[in-house]
């Protein structure tokens, strides 16, 4: 017991002394899932939405998919895209791999059936009287598509809020793909699950508090946006 | 007549319902017409037809003599203003949905802020401009989303049940509104409402949809006037109607063709309103015979044709027009 309690202290003085090698690490994390969840969103949410206007065949089975993978094993991305960036691999010339960019590539793969799939569900709760309005008013496809951004924005944000949270709290990607390089690739999650098995015990507890911290942080964000509306 | 649809042969099915089929259907440039029919009648539908928001399944619609199923939809949906049965405002401000429209059309924010305060002045709605959309009343919905089409100066009003979620203040307005709209005949307004005495009030013409299929509709017999409580009579122009006596006040009364009894010589019977004129009109519609009888008013009646035959009825016979006052209604 005393072994823990030590550990908490001292990670807590890690993080109120501003340690800066905890903080280069959480800086680094939050700025890989922050520069994926944008990545993610630049695509899933324009797709959530078209998928909400649009009637084609295979919609179903397309948001069945969606569901599916958004359980997707992030070990899975990460090994797909180990060997898509290896040297030997078809991608292994532009020397991706064990960089920021690869894990900020894994982890927007990693994100992107989540945010597409919950940007269907916030385009899709918006009132449906919605889109004969945008057409009566002589709205084309993308204005259409605006307004559902619009009408939608805070569920939208939630669901990026929820992308950023999966991609801060995964280590498969971060670890397969970055290397847990330090000062360059290390996360916070590749952090604890490495630095624990060095004897680093308290680096580790203080990034896991951190992360708690963020995570908080993220949904009392999205809840402080849903009152507003 | 200018027409500005021209619709023929239309059908229109959800799965394998077919809530539309209408053989042939011109609506006047310029006119006031009311769609009259019960819920679930079709008129919904033929409104999102006649605003092109859906295609029909069969028939051709044209629009200013075009035909319309090739085009592209997007750009004759500009040329429609459609204020739909309880519509949706978007959440923004009363100001940013008036000027929506305008928007999707590339137009300057200088120059919607005009055209949305002009027209906000002449709905009376300057005072909600800068509200948020949410928590405004039904009535202030449906003036809003008037003006949301109206700023577009398109070339017709489609108006969805204008009056069924307003208050009395605002049903009044949007009836003067309609009413200024048909005098100045300089407008196309299409409305529907279930209500056929104000349908009837406010249009040039009237259309009756029933279960998606049109019926003429024997239009008249709607005065314009005043009551006198004293003597229980509505008098319009030198016509003095008898009413039921509870009715003690009223600008309109209105007689079912139906409900008029046509004779050769005055009926001594009970009934307490009588007048005498002259055929002026006669025409065959769905089997029924609608007379045109020029007495103090203009009198429409429909007859069955075994009637007419009976009667041997022809134009410009002398003739008696009677009713029960219990038949009259006075609103």
């Amino acid at each position: 017991m005393d072994y823990f309690s030590e550990a908490i202290t001292a990670a807590l003085t890690l993080i109120f002394s501003f340690d800066e090698e905890v903080y280069v690490v959480v800086w680094t994390s939050l700025r890989i899932s922050f520069i994926a969840v944008i990545l993610a969103a630049a695509i899933g949410v324009p797709l959530g939405i078209l998928v909400v206007l649009k009637d084609f065949v295979g919609k179903r089975l397309l948001q069945q998919t969606l569901n599916t993978l958004m359980a997707l094993p992030t070990v899975v991305v990460g090994l797909l895209l180990y060997g898509l960036l290896t040297r030997q691999g078809p991608l292994g010339d532009l020397g991706l791999l064990y960089t920021t960019t690869a894990i900020i590539i894994g982890q927007a793969v990693l994100i992107l059936p989540i945010i597409w799939n919950l940007s269907i569900a916030a385009a899709g709760s918006a009132d449906p009287r919605l889109l004969p309005t945008s057409q009566a008013l002589g709205a084309s496809t993308l204005q259409q598509g605006k307004m559902y951004a619009h009408e939608a924005r805070f569920a939208i944000i939630a669901a990026l809020v929820a992308g950023f949270g999966r991609a801060l709290g995964e280590v498969g990607i971060a670890m397969m793909l970055g290397g847990n390089i330090e000062g360059f690739t290390r996360t916070m999650t590749t952090a604890i699950a490495l630095e624990t098995s060095k004897g680093e015990f308290e680096f580790a507890l203080a990034l896991g508090i951190l992360l708690l911290v963020a995570a908080f942080l993220a949904n009392f964000l999205v809840q402080r946006f849903q009152k507003i509306r | 007549m200018d027409h500005l649809y021209e619709i023929t042969d239309l059908s229109f099915s959800y799965s394998k319902r077919k809530v539309l089929d209408i053989k042939k259907l011109h609506i006047s440039r310029n006119r006031v017409t009311a769609v009259v029919g019960p819920n679930g009648c079709g008129k919904s539908t033929l409104f999102d037809l006649l605003s092109f928001l859906r295609k029909p399944d069969t028939g051709r619609i044209l629009f200013q003599g075009n035909e319309t199923m090739a085009m592209d939809s997007a750009s004759l949906r500009r040329q429609i203003g459609y204020v739909q049965q309880k519509p949706y405002l978007m959440k923004m401000s009363v100001k940013d949905n008036i000027g929506l429209g305008l928007k999707f059309r590339g137009a300057s924010r200088n120059v919607i802020d005009i055209a949305v305060k002009n027209i906000a002045d002449e709905l009376r709605l300057l005072s909600l401009l800068n509200r948020d959309a949410g928590g405004l009343s039904g009535g202030e919905v449906q003036k809003i989303a008037l003006a949301r089409a109206l700023v577009l100066q398109p070339e017709v009003i489609i108006m969805d049940e204008p009056f069924t979620y307003l208050d009395e203040t605002t049903g009044h307005e949007i009836e003067e509104w309609l009413a200024k709209q048909r005098d100045d005949r300089t407008k196309t307004i299409i409305f529907s409402t279930h209500d056929r005495l104000r349908a009837q009030s406010l249009s040039d013409n009237i259309l009756s949809l029933i279960n998606g299929r049109m019926y003429p509709i024997s239009s008249g017999n709607l005065f314009v006037g005043t009551v006198d409580g004293n003597t229980n009579t509505f008098i319009s122009g030198a016509a003095r109607f008898e009413v039921p006596e509870n009715v003690k006040s009223g600008r309109r009364l209105f007689v079912d063709p139906k409900h008029l009894v046509i004779s050769r010589e005055r009926l001594s019977s009970s009934m307490r309103n009588n007048f005498s004129g002259t055929i002026v009109s006669m025409s065959s519609v769905n089997g029924e015979v609608h007379l045109k009888v020029k007495s103090d008013v203009m009198f429409t009646v429909v007859i069955t044709r075994k009637s007419l035959e009976e009667l041997k009825l022809q134009l410009g016979n002398p003739v008696w027009v009677s009713c029960k006052s219990s038949q009259i209604t006075v609103i």
